[in-house]
């Protein structure tokens, strides 16, 4: 088992699907990442609120169709930690395979 | 925060979360004909800007303002992201190469202008570069596509 540089504010994985989302957007707006989390307004609610206190997500209410929508954006450091969380979680993946093929 | 503790197979069914999001993602390339032509039709009007003389080129300048504003609404509205044009990936080369030939296009439209051709040719080649710019937008689209189904493959 290995913990190396796995990123203890991205593991959950409604977080880490948020990180993906933000990694290849430059905003996504909240009802957009709710359905692709699957999770109800007030878990999304938390989760970004975490994101946000990390300094990972920068949150923004902006105007669409005449109401308030609370749009996402992946800051500089979140970029960064999840590209480590990646590479750490393909890391583990790989060093079990070669584990199973040296077997 | 303590490090979380992980094994492999959490870690691949972690990893296939992401690429199935980003699966998801791809559908965002997969655009309308009608807003490739929109973009075209705004580029088209940005290029045509420098082949005319003021006002017209500050109408044109605000249309194809406003237009950029619509398109830009529309895809917040219709897919809920935001997604800028030279953003880190492949796709940034496709940017990066549309904003070259509308310089190109730009400099042209200058010149046909100063030497005195007649409009009808100055609308011509606006209407190239608009056709042009639809083609970057469909090949930025696929692009995109192609770059989360790959990740996610």
């Amino acid at each position: 088992m290995s913990t190396a540089l796995l990123d203890a504010v991205l593991h959950p994985p409604a977080r880490l699907q948020i990180a993906a989302v933000l990694a290849n957007v430059t905003e996504a707006e909240f009802a957009r990442l709710r359905e692709i989390t699957q999770v109800s307004d007030s878990v999304l609610s938390k989760h970004l609120a975490a994101l946000a206190e990390a300094g990972y997500v920068r949150l923004r209410k902006g105007p669409l169709d005449g109401r308030q929508r609370t749009w996402a954006a992946f800051t500089g450091k979140g970029q960064k930690a999840f590209a480590g969380h990646m590479a750490a979680l393909r890391a583990l993946v790989e060093s079990a395979e070669q584990a199973v093929a040296a077997e | 925060m303590p490090t979380p503790m992980m094994n492999s197979d959490d870690a691949r069914d972690a990893l296939a979360a992401v690429d199935r999001t980003r699966a998801d993602l791809a559908s965002l390339g997969l655009c309308p004909p009608w807003r490739h032509g929109a973009f075209g039709l705004v580029m088209g009007m940005v290029v045509l800007g420098q082949g005319v003389h003021a006002p017209w080129m500050w109408w044109l300048f605000g249309a194809s303002l406003a237009g950029a504003v619509v398109i830009a609404l529309h895809d917040r509205r219709k897919y809920g992201v935001f997604v800028n044009g030279y953003r880190r990936g492949r796709t940034r080369i496709v940017a990066l190469g549309l904003v070259a030939a509308m310089f190109v296009a730009m400099a042209l439209e200058v010149w046909l202008r100063e030497i005195g051709e007649p409009l009808v040719l100055r609308l011509a080649l606006a209407a190239v570069f608009g056709g042009v710019a639809i083609w970057f937008s469909v090949v930025w689209n696929r692009t995109f596509r192609r770059e989360m189904l790959d990740h996610a493959a």
